[in-house]
């Protein structure tokens, strides 16, 4: 078991150093030296990978792989927290929550590149106890090795300002992932009656307390200006069913594109997962409000999408 | 020999009792029925199947108290009430100084004439055994009484103590229960009545005991005197229910020194002396039937009559209007285990007949759609069981929508959580201006209360549940 890791850790290294080399030669201008925190400046030309074949676990992977592998992001001892979305009290074939098996997949990959700890927050908006159970994502959290935190309660979130903000000047959000060494999106793809879809950035709002604040006060222009200051490593979108219908919550129409979408701009891969939908990214409102803060890339042409 | 077993079998009930009230909450997987002891209280078995004219099998338990009693006399008290234990633990930190009978001899028929009242209460349709029963009482002083504040604290203490790491004790963020002090308060008054008497409750009050005490009468395992006896008194002194009734403790046994008393099987002779003076019949009869005809009648026509409000909210397959009420012991049950927290103590809105019912608070917390708990842990059957699968089809009330309050209809706000929230598909958007403002769906309303949960407008909600009359719950 022990080799296993260290083999599959090599070669993970292997693969990082070979994307630096590539990026080194400028085959691949979209991918940023730097570790976390990436997108803060929005490239030229970002990178979208998308990955449609094989288990989901060899799905995550590859995508994963695609952006440069587990290990440019995740070092050795790093403490790591995800957010998926588990919003719902729902089984994970309705398609409302990320499915279990991309966290089960993603949870791997980072404890092969060396995590040191894997915690995961949501605040759900049914009970978290039925939420957490029927997504299945407290089991597949736990069996990883990881932890699950309902982010119900006041002395788990922290202030910070948002200088970037038009709307939103400061927010309460989860301080487990403030203190991240590396914090990943882990959104699912669905329809949304008050924003047409739910995808990277609209997961970031589950991250902040009063979520009423953004409903009432512009919830486009709020979403936005969290991104400009919640900036994950990377997102990786659970596109393998779709929620097409009656979301965010269902019971609706799914269908089955079968995609894992990772990429370090969270507005390129929403923007590409939009078009799962018959959407374009420009159709989001606060896709668009985000792109022209310069957060990532919204316009298909000022994005790679690389199919793995 | 038995008081040190009668200790240490009191000690195992009463930390099984608290085990499964701790464990009257998500997800809900004691192996043991988490309503055990209410269900094996007779007082209210009696009494909940007179007052509901319904002979609800979860009662059936209390038989075997009944038939333990006739053989073996009032043990209950001594040996496996949890309110009997935490009074005799009590007692031990109170300052007791009074030992000597109370002088007015009647009042030993106190407890009589409350059993009394109660079944006539019952007879004529009110339950009012929930402001006397020991069992209720103790259950709900402790589940919406202490654990609420106490799991606060402790909650606070493992959320900030490193070695506590982040252990919760209760799946619910803040749980509170309204008015939950003055079941705290009631609890406190019963310990605090053994500074008169020791076990002044069960010696004088209890209404169980006195029904207990009935029971006891045939009993033939019973305390003997023999003619070693030099009526030393020792035995009477130390006696905890001042002589007037016998709950098996066994401190006269060990204290008396000719080893007169002894424990074992016999035909009862001395009425009087073992059952506890049951006497003066008839004047017991007059005052519980006078109590009792007028507790039912202050419960339905008295002061407290108050026409139930239009957001009484019942739980999910509750009893309809009256029913609930008559079937309802109050113990708080379904509160302690209602996973949103929502479930709330009634206090006057209904009327004094609705008084601790539960009723379900929107703005406090929902009815989860995959949750069905309070049927599952619901002792007397005022809320019937139901499966996760009937559960859109039980229906608790119906939403709806103050357009003038709600932000999407009256500002264009984008605001529509009420829809996201929705578990039934019972809201839809009507488009205003590019803007999705909701509109409930009364087909397919259940009243859950999660559109209400949600809004964000303060502080009452723009979308509101309201109590459907009409209603009549689905059963199977």
């Amino acid at each position: 078991m022990e080799e296993e890791r260290i083999s599959r850790r090599e070669f993970m290294l292997n693969l990082a150093g070979m994307g630096v080399l590539l990026a080194g030669g400028s085959l691949l201008p979209a991918l940023p030296l730097a570790g976390s925190g990436a997108a803060e400046a929005a490239p030229a030309r970002s990178l979208v990978v998308v990955s449609s074949s094989g288990s989901v676990a060899e799905k995550v992977r590859k995508a994963v792989d695609g952006i440069g592998g587990l290990g440019r992001f995740v070092k050795r001892g790093a403490r790591v927290v995800l957010k998926p979305n588990v919003g719902w009290a729902r089984r994970p074939e309705e398609a409302a929550n990320t499915h279990p098996a991309v966290m089960t997949a993603l949870m791997k990959l980072c404890w092969d590149a060396g995590a040191r700890e894997i915690l995961v927050y949501e605040n759900p908006c049914d009970s978290p106890s039925f939420s957490f159970r029927e997504s299945g994502i407290q089991e597949a959290v736990e069996k990883a090795g990881g932890r699950m935190y309902a982010a119900n309660r006041r002395e788990m979130y922290q202030e910070i300002q948002i200088p970037g903000g038009r709307i939103l000047k400061s927010a309460l959000v989860i301080k487990g992932i403030l203190e991240a060494d590396v914090f990943i999106n882990v959104p699912k793809a669905k329809v949304h009656t008050a924003t047409l879809l739910t995808l990277s950035l609209k997961n970031l709002m589950g991250v902040v307390q009063d979520r009423g604040f953004f409903h009432m006060r512009g919830l486009d222009q709020c979403i936005a200006d969290l991104s400009t200051r919640i900036k994950p490593a990377f997102t990786l979108i659970d596109a393998t069913r779709i929620l097409l219908t009656r979301g965010p919550k269902g019971p609706g129409e799914t269908a089955d594109p079968g995609q894992i979408i990772a990429s370090t701009d969270s507005v390129a891969a929403d923007s590409h997962a939009a078009s799962l939908f018959g959407l374009k990214g420009e159709d989001i409102g606060h896709l668009r409000l985000a792109a022209e803060a310069g957060i990532g890339q919204v316009n298909s042409r000022r994005f790679e999408v690389r199919r793995v | 020999m038995m008081r040190h077993l009668r200790r240490l079998i009191q000690v195992a009930a009463w930390l099984l009792f608290v085990f499964l009230l701790l464990k009257t909450t998500f997800p809900l997987d004691a192996a043991l029925p988490v309503n055990l002891f209410l269900r094996m209280d007779p007082l209210l078995a009696v009494s909940t199947w007179i007052a509901s004219r319904k002979l609800e099998g979860l009662f059936l338990v209390s038989l075997i108290t009944v038939g333990a009693t006739l053989i073996l006399g009032r043990f209950f008290c001594g040996w496996i009430c949890p309110l009997g234990t935490t009074i005799d633990t009590a007692e031990k930190v109170l300052p007791l100084r009074n030992t000597a009978p109370l002088t007015h001899p009647n009042i030993s028929n106190v407890r009589f004439v409350l059993l009394g009242g109660i079944l006539l209460a019952a007879i004529s349709g009110s339950a009012i055994v929930y402001f006397f029963d020991p069992l209720v009482i103790i259950t709900r002083g402790f589940l919406l009484g202490i654990f609420a504040p106490a799991l606060r604290l402790l909650d606070f203490f493992s959320g900030h103590l490193p070695l506590l790491g982040n252990i919760r004790l209760t799946p619910i963020a803040n749980p509170s229960f309204r008015h939950g002090g003055v079941f705290m308060l009631i609890l406190l008054g019963i310990l605090l009545l053994s500074l008169i008497r020791r076990r002044f409750w069960c010696r004088y009050l209890c209404p169980l005991g006195a029904i207990l005490d009935l029971f006891a009468r045939t009993a033939v395992w019973r305390k003997t005197v023999s003619d070693r006896c030099n009526a030393c008194q020792l035995c009477h002194k130390g006696c905890r229910m001042g002589g007037v009734s016998c709950i098996h403790c066994y401190t006269c046994v060990s204290l008396c020194p000719t080893r007169a008393v002894k424990f074992k099987f016999s035909l009862p002779q001395n009425r009087v002396l073992d059952a506890g003076g049951f006497s003066r019949s008839r004047r017991i009869l007059l005052a519980g039937l006078g109590l009792g005809a007028g507790l039912a009648a202050i419960q339905k026509f008295g002061v407290g009559w108050i026409p139930p409000s239009s957001r009484l909210i019942r739980p999910p397959n509750a009893l309809p209007g009256e029913n609930f009420s008559a079937s309802c012991i109050r113990c708080g049950e379904c509160m302690k285990v209602c996973i949103t927290n929502g479930l709330q103590p009634v206090l006057l809105e209904g009327g004094l007949s609705q008084i601790w019912t539960p009723r379900l608070i929107p703005r406090k917390g929902h009815c989860e759609q995959r949750c069905n708990f309070c049927g599952r842990v619901c002792p007397s059957g005022a809320i019937n069981p139901f499966s996760i699968e009937e559960k859109p089809r039980i229906i608790l009330g119906l939403a709806r929508v103050e357009r003038k309050s709600c932000v999407a209809w009256s500002r264009g706000s984008k605001c529509y959580i009420c829809g996201e929230y929705c578990s039934y598909s019972a809201i839809n958007p009507q488009m205003q201006r590019g803007v999705p403002c909701p509109v409930v769906d009364s087909s397919r309303c259940t009243g859950c209360g999660l559109c209400e949960f949600g809004c964000p407008v303060q502080p009452d909600g723009a979308i509101r549940v309201y109590r459907n009359n009409s209603i009549v719950p689905w059963r199977s």
